[in-house]
């Protein structure tokens, strides 16, 4: 009898998870974006650690910018929904030359949950970049889908 | 919050109805086997079977005092016959009243469950569950619709020990095999991207999916008035196997619960009505049992 409590409240609580309106809350932070990291590549690949640029600006080409002059070690960013392709501006630092990254990929409507509603997958083919202030890129996850991952690196040296 | 609370109220009220209606039932044991047992044992070996429909005629046998069981020159002791006796056997048919109660907390399900059990043996039931779920969403971002059916099949095992062979309450744990057909679709949703500005509108037709699972269950069931029973269950459903289109799971699969999940636990609570069909024949061995050296 000494149990009862404690099994009724178990239940309780085990009901009360299971009766969530599930259509109320949307758990996913960012849904179908692209994520992006930079590394500092020293001792030609054998020594590569995260960086953090102290400016960086990112915007698809003609709209708005996604960060300004902020200090960061990755950033996300949404690709165009209505296109196949996307092209992005980053600079890194304000002494830095700018670098242009294009993205070309597969475009697919997914169902993501019932609190989200839907969502656009992008599935990547082709990620084309100057290397102006980017010394190489590497493609960690070509599927942009509703997972927090971080799909792109891009490499440094300085 | 005040929802959820009354629901809990309300369970807890169910609990202690049915532990009062436990109390109510078990004094009336004065039939019992094992009381009668002990007496048989005394002197008049007809009487021993109290609700047996077993021949008597070598019941004497026996009764006899232990120790003419245990001769030093009679090595092979003579065997007792089984006790035979005979327990009601029914179906119990009932609805499943706690799915009402989910469309409180989950406004945009609808769900109706009836279950029944009949007696197989002494201890084993075999349970049945039909049901049927309408689902229906809407939001600024899509619209939802979704209709099915399920059934269950599966096997109670009653861990009630009875005094009283008669009794029909129970303390049960089970296993049930789970299938359900459901047809979804999303008539319209629209997908809004703030950053680029743009709305890309679509829909997902009409699509047909069929789903199984396994579900393990633990509950009791009560006779809170003549042949009127209350039962609550906890259930762990785990799923098998579905077809759902990929990329697009139902919101609900009818019987299981969330389309998404691979595992989900639900409660019921159920209001059942007890219909005497027929009555079983229980043999049980009277030799004692063996004991471990």
């Amino acid at each position: 009898m000494k149990y009862i409590s404690g099994i009724i409240a178990i239940l309780l609580l085990s009901v009360f998870a299971a009766c969530e309106d599930e259509t109320k809350s949307c758990d996913q932070t960012l849904i179908s974006d692209l994520g992006m990291n930079f590394k500092k590549d020293t001792l030609q690949g054998f020594l590569v650690k995260d960086t953090i640029w102290p400016k960086v600006t990112l915007f698809a080409l003609g709209k708005d910018s996604i960060v300004r002059n902020v200090p960061r070690s990755s950033v996300f960013m949404s690709l165009d929904p209505l296109a196949d392709s996307s092209r992005f501006y980053l600079k890194l630092d304000s002494t830095m030359v700018p670098d242009t990254l294009t993205f070309r990929y597969k475009r697919k409507q997914n169902f993501v949950s019932p609190g989200c509603g839907f969502a656009t997958f992008f599935t990547l083919d082709t990620v084309i970049t100057t290397y102006n202030t980017i010394d190489s890129l590497h493609i960690n996850n070509r599927e942009v889908n509703s997972t927090n991952d971080t799909h792109i690196s891009l490499f440094f040296i300085y | 919050m005040i929802r959820t609370f009354l629901y809990s109220l309300s369970i807890s009220l169910a609990g202690l109805l049915t532990q009062a209606a436990q109390a109510q039932v078990k004094p009336a044991g004065d039939t019992s086997i094992k009381k009668t047992a002990v007496d048989t044992t005394a002197r008049k070996p007809a009487q021993r079977p109290p609700v047996t429909a077993a021949p008597t005629k070598k019941a004497v046998d026996t009764s006899g005092p232990r120790t003419a069981q245990r001769p030093t020159a009679a090595p092979v002791p003579a065997k007792k016959p089984d006790s035979i006796y005979y327990v009601p056997g029914g179906l119990r048919l009932g609805i499943d009243i706690s799915r009402f109660a989910l469309h409180f907390f989950q406004p945009y399900r609808t769900d109706v469950a009836v279950q029944a059990d009949v007696r197989l043996n002494k201890k084993l039931y075999g349970a049945f569950e039909v049901g049927y779920n309408r689902t229906s969403h809407s939001d600024s971002s899509y619209t939802y619709k979704g209709s099915g059916a399920y059934a269950t099949v599966g096997i109670d095992y009653d861990f009630l020990k009875k005094k009283d062979p008669s009794d029909k309450n129970m303390v049960y744990g089970g296993i049930h095999y789970g299938f359900a057909r459901n047809t979804y679709e999303v008539p319209a949703y629209n997908i809004h991207n703030k950053y680029w500005d743009s709305e890309t509108p679509g829909s997902f037709p009409k699509t047909n999916m069929t789903a199984h699972w396994i579900e393990l269950t633990f509950g009791m069931r009560v006779e809170a008035l003549p042949n009127f029973f209350l039962g609550w269950a906890v259930r762990e459903k785990i799923m098998v196997s579905n077809n759902a289109v990929e990329g697009f799971d139902p919101i609900i699969i009818p019987g299981f619960g969330s389309g998404s999940k691979s595992s989900q636990f639900d409660m019921t609570y159920t209001v059942s009505y007890y219909l005497p069909l027929y009555k079983l024949k229980i043999r049980e061995s009277r030799e004692p049992k063996k004991k471990k050296d």
